[in-house]
């Protein structure tokens, strides 16, 4: 009743005989049958509690308006026009209210509910003058009197037989007179029309256009998308009586599937997680961008999108999440209200990939021209650095023209963290690194990397699913599983149908039995690493990864490393390269075992590959990680490196806190923007860490 | 005298001493700040050379959630 009696003028007559054409229009009716909305109604107005309604405030237009008939289009304007602030008079042939209703509707609607519904015009401006046959001089009169007279249509077919009507508006050949056009409803399109008409008549009498925003008036299709996958057909309740039992009518309510799209957040943790929907993230987010001073609550909601463009892919009219969060997160970094910890991780790590400990760019041993060269990415030589030298041994070997390396961060990490100037300048140096190289077709392992040459440089590139593809896979590679597995696309292969095919023959090359999750291809969910959300809200990236992992029993195979390597941790999980070329002895290693093994194959591709030899960094103070800190590590983003920072200045200055419950020492040092904290104990020639922590706000004595 | 607003105030461990004076902990003025915001606290500290101590449960529990709101300031 709530929600039917403010929408109803006349709910007891509208509930007894409207035409019901939303029946129609429900989306059930495509299975079936769609909800029986009028008996419904029906129902709400005989259990349900009618209020009489209370208008606080009706500003008073001071202009007075007629209507001639008693039809229920002419008692609809009355309505309309009165709450529009109207002195209305109404004019009718009948010799009371209801009459000419009553007349009508016989047998189909009782005279106690259509006097019940005359109620509405209970304190309104509106006057009814009884037993006034029309005629054109009595309309003449009335116009005389009154600046816009609303009229029955079948009134104005008799006095203006030659007047048009404008189906749109409602206005007529004739001034100052509006009437509606006969139409198949003659129920709930009367009422509808009558509201239109008090529009078009308000709208005249204030002098603004009559047209302008009316688009959607009245009933019209909806956009919202709402699937129906899962909905079983069902029948409509069928009333025992002549109308619906409350119990009749609470069942038949119980069809309701609610209309809803969601399709996006269906497939998505992250959208998921804020427990609403796009438009009103969009809404929080524009909020949030344009408030100049205050809390920002939406920092962290922008930051933990993976930007993978999966919502924009599954929406039906492509709404992109990611570009929004993406375009706010670019706006935070240059009006300076990007919340420093959110990214520095990741840019630091982006750092450490294009730094000395693995950047490199060379030809081939031995050459000095390249026709390829091969650029594994940043978390390649992190996650899987035997297999990434087993890639460039093979592909060395078997590739003509001298296939140089390099390595390195294709600048994604900037990208995502809306540093646009920073990626700039990342990519700049590939770039100039790429020319000095003589312009070889670049190989990517990684479908981001692929991605990102390919939209913002002029580099040429091939992946290595194509080259394989070309050059087939290596000598004694064979089918040897008979395994089933599930394909996980890759995010950067969105717009790569190529790659995502020949992955999957591939996978059928070795022997695997592949099936698509539920969401596939262009649809794939984030594995938790897109967008650094891993970074910025760890527990949002977490639930990324479980429910990608959730999809489906069946082991996954992957093609991009960072998907391997989260996915990895929850279920079994192989990499398309891995089965081919073998795969490294730990294979989701720590955050700071992968600046380990970016440092060791930066390393051993010198020495081994190159013949250089490479002075290694050695540190004086060996560290042991005591039992679950080497989690405790990752879960806190903090490295053992930092680590062996403090250490070494706390053994220089002997500035230490000991505790002697423990005999353990506590020690902090301040490295760049944040003070590390650790606890430990001095073992033999090592270190054991018992744990560690750390702040971002400086402290000092007061 | 107007007593000075102080935005935390933690008390020493008896077990804790400085590694370097081997005085004991206690509480003393300290002061965090953050882009630009200062806090002044009372924390665990040498009272001869003045080496403060952060325990793991404030930095992880009231810093960390002052830095997150002066960040998205």
């Amino acid at each position: 009743m709530q929600v039917f009696q403010p929408s109803a003028t006349f709910g007891r007559i509208v509930s007894s005989v409207c035409e019901a054409p939303c029946e129609a229009g429900c989306k059930l009716s495509e299975l079936n049958s769609g909800i029986n909305i009028r008996r419904l109604e029906r129902a709400s107005v005989m259990y349900g509690q009618y209020n009489q309604k209370k208008r606080f405030f009706i500003s008073k237009k001071n202009k007075k308006t007629a209507v001639i008939g008693e039809d229920l289009f002419c008692l609809s304007a009355a309505y309309e026009l009165a709450k529009k602030g109207y002195d209305v008079d109404v004019f009718s042939e009948y010799g009371a209210l209801g009459e000419s209703l009553d007349e009508t509707l016989k047998g189909r609607v009782s005279r106690e509910d259509i006097l019940a519904d005359m109620d509405i015009f209970k304190d309104m401006p509106v006057v009814f003058h009884f037993n006034r046959a029309p005629s054109k001089q009595s309309v003449e009169e009335i116009l005389t009197t009154h600046e816009a007279v609303v009229l029955e249509q079948k009134i104005f077919a008799s006095l203006f037989a030659d007047g048009e009507i404008d189906a749109q508006t409602l206005q007529t050949s004739v001034d100052k007179i509006f009437t509606r056009k006969e139409t198949s409803l003659p129920i709930i399109g009367a009422i509808a029309d009558g509201k239109k008409a008090a529009t078009t008549v308000d709208r005249t009498l204030q002098g603004v256009s009559v047209l302008e925003g009316r688009k959607n008036e009245g009933s019209y299709e909806t956009t919202l998308y709402t699937s129906l996958d899962g909905v079983a057909p069902d029948k409509p309740v069928v009333p025992k009586g002549k109308e619906y039992t409350k119990e009749e009518a609470v069942e038949e309510t119980q069809r309701c599937i609610h209309c809803e799209c969601l399709e996006c957040v269906k497939g998505c943790a992250y959208l998921k997680h804020y427990k609403s929907y796009p438009k009103k993230y969009v809404r929080e987010i524009y909020n949030n961008l344009s408030i100049a001073a205050g809390h920002h609550t939406a920092n962290t909601m922008i930051n933990s999108c993976a930007l993978c463009g999966q919502c924009k892919n599954i929406c039906p009219f492509g709404l992109d999440m990611s570009m929004v969060c993406h375009l706010a997160r670019q706006t935070m970094v240059e009006t300076a209200k990007m919340p420093p910890s959110a990214h520095e991780f990741a840019l630091l790590d982006m750092e450490h990939a294009n730094g000395e400990e693995y950047f490199l760019a060379k030809h081939q041993s031995g050459t000095d021209k390249s026709s390829y060269l091969f650029f594994p990415g940043c978390q390649f030589g992190a996650i899987a650095p035997q297999t990434l030298q087993a890639i460039y041994a093979d592909l060395s070997g078997r590739l003509k023209g001298g296939v140089g390396l390099m390595l390195g961060c294709c600048g994604i990490m900037a990208n995502w963290a809306g540093q646009e100037a920073m990626f700039d300048r990342a990519l700049q140096r590939l770039k100039e690194q790429w020319e000095e190289l003589g312009k070889p077709t670049i190989v990517t392992a990684c479908t981001m990397c692929n991605s990102v040459f390919e939209e913002f440089t002029e580099m040429k590139t091939v992946t290595i699913w194509q080259v394989l593809k070309e050059i087939g896979l290596p000598p004694g590679v064979t089918a040897t599983s008979l395994e089933k597995a599930a394909i996980f696309d890759a995010c950067g292969a969105r717009d790569d149908e190529e790659s995502r095919k020949i992955v999957r023959d591939m996978a059928r090359q070795l022997g695997y039995e592949v099936h698509d999750l539920k969401y596939n291809h262009e649809t794939s969910p984030c594995c938790g690493y897109g967008g650094l959300a891993a970074f910025a809200n760890r527990q949002v990236a977490r639930e990324m990864t479980d429910f990608a992992a959730g999809l489906d029993e069946a082991p996954y195979l992957t093609y991009c490393i960072n998907c391997r390597d989260r996915v990895g941790r929850e279920k079994s999980a192989n990499h398309v390269l891995e089965l081919i070329y073998g795969k490294d002895d730990i294979d989701s290693p720590s955050l700071s075992q992968r600046r380990y093994n970016r440092a060791k194959v930066k390393k051993q591709l010198l020495e081994e590959v190159w013949k250089e030899s490479v002075m290694e960094k050695q540190n004086e103070i060996q560290i042991t990680l005591h039992e679950g800190v080497e989690a405790l590590l990752d879960e806190r983003m903090i490295l053992e490196e930092d680590i062996i920072k403090v250490i070494e200045q706390a053994e220089k200055t002997k500035c230490a806190i000991l505790d002697r419950k423990t005999n353990h020492l506590i020690a902090s040092r301040r490295v760049g923007n944040v003070t590390f904290w650790v606890e430990y104990e001095k073992e033999n020639e090592q270190y054991r860490i018992y744990r560690a922590y750390s702040h971002r706000m400086m402290v000092e004595e007061a | 005298m107007e007593e000075k607003k102080v935005y935390e105030s933690i008390e020493a461990d008896a077990s804790l001493v400085c590694g370097q004076c081997q005085e004991p902990l206690v509480k003393g003025s300290a002061k965090f700040s953050y882009m630009g915001n200062a806090f002044p606290v009372e924390l665990p500290m040498c009272p001869k050379c003045k080496l403060i101590y952060v325990p793991e449960e404030l930095a992880l529990g009231r810093v960390l959630k002052v830095e997150k709101e002066l960040e998205d300031k």
